[in-house]
């Protein structure tokens, strides 16, 4: 299992918002998906994951309001503002840089 | 950052100061959905709520880091502060009564020695070239003659050379009413004491 310090810092403001760039989310789904699509690689553990949506609200990356879910049950839904989606697109060019950066250091020689 | 964005910023951090519960209830539904998916995997229900709490470490904790994660924290520990403050006030008296009487008493002093201080050395005089004071006393009436103790004539005479000796009236008035008094005990005065008093207003505009 993953710990929260395995996810290089700053990794985790990337996968919520990319997760949420598809629609609006509560939570518990949100730690879900990225734990699917990784193939369990990846497992947000909801210590991290909790802060880092409040941080991401308080920063206007994302809106949160209380929605009721399938089962009928109220939960916070986050999804993506404006200021959010222009901040994926950055992230994603740093993720980018950064990982072929480490691609070719690895793979010098 | 946008008016707008500052606007919704702060009415989250009022939101989250008074709203208190409602991380808790996000917690809440996030446990409730764990513990449903462990029961899913074959768990008992004791087991399957215990195992959602591990898995969140802690609500207190998660909650607190929310709570820190919007800065509203300096305030509540401010508020705190204050209360605790009271709290120990209110148990010993006799001891806040010192330190009140204390306070006072220095503050008392440091604002009367100020005011001294300010009102001697730090303020100007208030008369236009407050540097060159000029003593109007016994040496000009010595000067005027003997046996008058009109300043009329002094005054007349220096009208025009030195205008900041008429300022200097200005921030003397009984000077002022002498000479009105002695102008019109001598009857030819009147016209002088208007042009001393032009001299008064203009010095006090310059």
């Amino acid at each position: 299992m993953s710990k929260p310090s395995d996810l290089i810092q700053g990794t985790l403001d990337l996968l919520i918002l990319r997760t949420l760039s598809l629609e609006p989310m509560h939570g518990w789904a949100i730690a879900r998906r990225i734990q699917q699509v990784s193939e369990d690689v990846l497992q947000v553990t909801q210590g991290a994951l909790y802060p880092a949506l409040h941080r991401l609200e308080q920063q206007g990356w994302l809106r949160a309001e209380w929605r009721s879910t399938d089962t009928g049950r109220e939960a916070k839904f986050y999804a993506l503002t404006r200021a959010g989606r222009a901040q994926l697109e950055k992230e994603l060019a740093q993720w980018e840089r950064l990982s072929n950066a480490v691609r070719l250091v690895i793979r010098m020689g | 950052m946008h008016l707008r964005q500052w606007f919704d910023i702060a009415f989250l951090r009022l939101r989250s100061l008074f709203g208190r519960g409602r991380v808790e209830r996000e917690l809440r539904f996030h446990l409730d959905r764990e513990t449903e998916a462990n029961l899913r995997l074959g768990l008992s229900p004791p087991e399957a709520r215990l195992a959602a709490l591990r898995r969140l470490g802690g609500m207190a904790h998660v909650q607190e880091e929310c709570r820190d994660m919007r800065r509203t924290g300096y305030i509540e520990n401010f508020v705190r502060d204050l209360q605790y403050a009271a709290r120990t006030l209110l148990q010993s008296p006799g001891f806040a009564f010192a330190i009140v009487l204390t306070l006072a008493l220095s503050i008392g002093a440091t604002s009367a020695i100020f005011t001294v201080v300010d009102g001697v050395l730090l303020r100007p005089l208030p008369y236009p070239q407050p540097g060159r004071p000029r003593r109007n006393g016994a040496g000009n009436r010595r000067r005027v003659g003997a046996g008058t103790r009109s300043v009329e004539p002094a005054l007349s005479s220096q009208r025009d050379r030195s205008s900041h000796f008429f300022g200097s009236l200005r921030g003397n008035h009984r000077h002022c009413r002498d000479c009105l008094l002695h102008s019109r005990a001598a009857g030819h005065g009147r016209r002088s004491y208007d042009g001393a008093a032009r001299g008064v207003r203009s010095a006090a505009w310059r």
